[in-house]
């Protein structure tokens, strides 16, 4: 059994040769994280499948202009950032990521799943929500996409030590929520 | 992760994150992307890689094969255009041919190389000069339609390309031949004439210098006649008229 083709390969393959099996293995490799970034990003469902579906057009676009300079991941994530700060300038109605109460929602789970499960998922949310929207960044780049902190520094565009202190804030904050007592959640 | 990111790295929240986060991409959005994507792969689907090295080699071997092939044509000594075309018919009409013409198309039909049209008719209007006939009404017809000189080459597309500047060029080389052939033939019969006037006036010349009896007669008047024809580069005859000398006089000295 062959190793799996990487990411630049797969890329390179549909730029040069319009191979489809090709750019389906990565969509499929990637659409998800990226979906989930988004998502946790934007607070807002309908506007993270907008913005994915933006930045797969991107992709698509850029096919003949692409390079393998980088991984493949930290030019999708840095075309996902830019996407994202883009849609917040223009936007400004990002800021109310409350505003979807199917955020908490579980997909992936039914009415059967456990009250601590629901309860732990909620408040790891609304803790990544309260975060500032450069900590947040950090921590979803480094969760979902498996970014270094060098790559989560070019990325976001800022030096590594940078970079570095968001993600600790972050992860602090986070720990700080997980660890105190849970408020009782209301029945549905 | 690399090492340098584990000072960053909570691996309780990472867990907890991991189990939390279970979002899919809609179906919808999928579609769309992957849509997207074949429809742009469409517009720029290329050949395989392999195809371009192999085209690049095609085309060398074909540019290689040509050119060998048109140095080879260039370095035949027997152009296509004048092989002998076989089974070939001559291009004569009936009932206006003149007598002459038709000598010329039966000496073409014999010739082993086809001659152009013009090439026929300066060689027999050389012959007709030579013998004073009339060059007849064919002589310097060159608006009549032209033998099929390049029948025996095989009709091919590139033949057919080549026809106007191989037609240039034969009749260009048939002009010099015909003119070579007709300085050949001119310069043969001046010889020849000259020749035949030359003997002719030297045997006219030599009975007419030739001792008479009278002379032959007296002795003295022989010699003379005999130092005369010498002075005048008649040596044969000189040698018989004193040979002759000597057996008439045997006691005297000859001349």
């Amino acid at each position: 059994m062959g190793m799996p083709a990487e990411d630049t390969a797969l890329m390179l393959r549909y730029a040069q040769d319009g191979d489809m099996a090709a750019f389906e293995t990565l969509y499929s490799r990637h659409k998800d994280p990226l979906y989930r970034y988004l998502l946790r990003l934007s607070g807002q469902r309908d506007n993270a499948a907008d913005l994915c579906q933006e930045v797969w057009s991107k992709v698509i676009r850029a096919r003949a202009g692409y390079r393998p300079t980088a991984k493949f991941s930290t030019w999708l994530y840095r075309i996902a950032h830019n996407a994202f700060i883009d849609q917040v300038r223009r936007n400004r109605r990002y800021d109310d990521r409350s505003a979807d109460p199917d955020l908490l929602a579980d997909p992936g789970h039914g009415p059967e799943q456990g009250a601590e499960r629901r309860r732990l998922r909620e408040r790891l949310f609304a803790a990544l929500a309260g975060l500032p929207e450069e900590q947040r960044d950090a921590f979803l780049l480094q969760e979902e996409a498996g970014l270094t902190l060098d790559e989560i520094a070019s990325v976001t565009g800022v030096p590594r030590e940078t970079a570095k202190s968001r993600l600790r804030y972050a992860a602090a904050k986070l720990r700080k929520a997980l660890a105190e007592p849970a408020a009782p959640l209301e029945d549905a | 992760m690399t090492g340098n990111d584990d000072s960053t790295r909570d691996e309780t929240i990472s867990a907890a994150w991991r189990e939390a986060s279970t979002d899919t991409s809609p179906h919808s959005l999928d579609r769309k992307v992957l849509r997207e994507a074949a429809r742009a792969a469409g517009r720029t689907a290329r050949m395989p890689a392999w195809t371009r090295p192999l085209a690049f080699a095609a085309t060398l071997v074909l540019g290689v094969a040509l050119l060998l092939h048109m140095q080879a044509e260039l370095d035949s000594p027997y152009p296509p255009a004048e092989l002998p075309v076989p089974g070939r018919q001559p291009a004569t009409s009936p009932g206006a041919t003149a007598p002459a013409e038709a000598d010329a198309a039966r000496a073409a039909e014999q010739s082993p190389v086809a001659a152009p049209p013009e090439q026929a008719d300066e060689v027999r209007a050389v012959q007709e000069s030579s013998t004073g006939a009339d060059p007849g009404p064919a002589a310097g017809n060159s608006a009549e339609p032209q033998p099929a000189l390049y029948e025996a080459r095989t009709e091919t597309p590139a033949l057919r390309q080549e026809r106007p500047r191989d037609a240039a060029e034969l009749e260009r080389s048939a002009e010099d031949a015909g003119r070579s052939l007709q300085s050949i033939a001119i310069t043969g019969q001046q010889d020849a004439v000259a020749q035949s006037f030359a003997t002719k006036r030297r045997a006219d010349t030599a009975d007419d210098e030739r001792c008479t009896p009278e002379q032959r007669a007296d002795a003295d008047r022989w010699r003379e006649c005999i130092e005369r024809l010498a002075a005048a580069g008649f040596a044969e005859l000189a040698q018989q008229e004193r040979e002759a000398y000597a057996e008439t006089y045997p006691d005297a000295a000859p001349p």
